[in-house]
């Protein structure tokens, strides 16, 4: 529960049950799922029920894609960490994410319900403040997080420039990939205007950054 | 991979009698297909020394092997874009293209070794190109998956060519790293000769890939038939690609 590094640290370099990466999966699942469920509640109990369901997946799924250029980069950027111990350092990590949104859920739960409904009046207001909301929430448990995984790595490479490296090359890449999968496995927030459904029709159509870039270009 | 797993409870007890203290033994990469990607990752110096001994050739062979068969790999989901005949000719292409760079880049490099003081054989050199390009290939390979997500969601050929530019930089400016660590680790002065013959590379391969079109897309012909500078390749298709209504 502290995420204190030297444990941490310990665990990485156990095996067996003593590594708790079946623990860490289940926080991911537990707290991801009770957080996704209250980021989805505001727009319907269905809408709730498939982001629980969809949140952990974004964070498995940028896990599994760039499980083998997490490994890669952890040892030529000279971590000293193996394939298996980087992809629980980043696990380790993600569950400390869960931790805090999971144990924020029911401030969370208590806002969507306490906010005007989609399909009333008020409800595109409602909407933006949830979006900023939870953008805020994400990004400070993304911080605290980052935190535990750069005491991870600072502690296995006994090199701060090393460590610091690799953590930027780490987050760059789960990032990069972590916001394409989001923008497949969209609705997430759950517009009030579009309906409640697990992936749009056009899930595997474009992607993250054509989306950015053809917004920039709609603005100017 | 296996790694070296430290022992966590090593430092734990320091009341307990030690035993006497030996050197550390030296790791040896042994010339396998997993000693050989363990070198690369982990250990590139003691690689690089490996290579430009003697008793090389076999791990120099496993290290082509290597960079062919990653290379392939991600030409593979290069020619995914378009499947059909891009399936196979993608990854052929890659393959033949970074051979031909290196060919052809390889007296430049061992003159340029030379000049910056090393004493170098043509074969030490040519172990030393061989391994950043094993390592630019095994990057390139663990790119592969990222790359894939991407090429199925996406149909934007200037997008996926971006990505493709810059995943291929990325995984070079790893391999060509190992060109000047062979440099601090002959303990030869900083020279601009590297960082130039660096440039030189890296210009010819971008030139090779406008020479080898399509990598993605289609094309009527295998080869093109019209000779390009890929700046102007590049700004012709990206102007093609603004014309069209998903980027209006």
């Amino acid at each position: 529960m502290k995420g204190a590094a030297s444990s941490l640290d310990f665990w990485l370099r156990s095996s067996g049950r003593e590594s708790r990466q079946w623990l860490c999966v289940v926080t991911i699942i537990g707290g991801l799922g009770i957080y996704g469920a209250s980021v989805g509640l505001w727009r319907s109990p269905l809408m709730a029920a498939f982001v629980a369901v969809k949140m952990p997946c974004i964070v498995f799924l940028t896990l599994g894609i760039n499980a083998l250029l997490n490994g890669m980069l952890a040892q030529a950027l000279a971590t000293g960490l193996s394939f298996l111990q980087t992809f629980r350092a980043i696990l380790m990590s993600f569950a400390v994410f869960a931790l805090i949104l999971g144990s924020l859920s029911p401030v969370t739960i208590g806002m969507a319900m306490n906010l005007p409904e989609a399909g009333t009046t008020g409800a595109e207001q409602a909407h933006r403040i949830l979006l900023l909301s939870h953008t805020l929430l994400i990004a400070f448990a993304g911080v605290i997080a980052t935190g535990k995984l750069s005491d991870i790595l600072r502690s296995f490479a006994g090199s701060d420039s090393a460590a610091r490296r690799t953590l930027v090359a780490l987050l760059a890449g789960n990032l990069f990939v972590g916001a394409q999968v989001g923008f497949i496995l969209r609705p997430v927030f759950g517009s009030p205007g579009l309906k409640v459904e697990f992936l749009r029709p056009d899930a595997m159509s474009g992607n993250f950054y054509e989306s950015v870039w053809w917004a920039v270009c709609q603005s100017f | 991979m296996e790694t070296e797993e430290p022992d966590p409870t090593a430092n734990c007890h320091p009341e307990e009698e030690s035993p006497v203290l030996q050197p550390p033994p030296v790791p040896v990469i042994e010339p396998t297909f997993s000693g050989v990607i363990d070198g690369l990752l982990k250990r590139p110096v003691l690689l690089l020394a490996r290579v430009q001994s003697s008793n090389s050739a076999a791990m120099l062979k496993r290290m082509l092997v290597l960079a062919a068969l990653c290379m392939g790999a991600f030409g593979l989901i290069l020619g995914w874009v378009s499947g059909g005949q891009q399936f196979w000719l993608a990854p052929l292409k890659i393959v033949a293209g970074i051979a031909l760079c290196g060919l052809i880049t390889l007296p430049s490099l061992y003159i340029f070794s030379c000049l910056n003081g090393h004493e170098i054989s043509l074969k030490a050199v040519a172990g030393v190109l061989v391994s950043s390009l094993a390592l630019t290939g095994l990057l390139l390979m663990g790119l592969a998956p990222v790359l894939w997500v991407f090429v199925q969601s996406s149909e934007s050929l200037p997008f996926l060519g971006f990505l493709g530019l810059a995943f291929w930089s990325i995984a070079l400016a790893f391999g060509l790293s190992l060109v000047f660590r062979t440099s601090a680790a002959k303990e030869a002065g900083r020279s601009p000769f590297l960082a130039i013959w660096v440039a030189i590379f890296v210009l010819v391969a971008l030139q090779m890939s406008t020479s080898l079109r399509p990598l993605i897309g289609t094309a009527d012909t295998i080869l093109p038939k019209e000779k390009k500078f890929f700046l102007t390749h590049w700004f012709d298709e990206f102007s093609r690609a603004s014309g069209k209504t998903r980027w209006k």
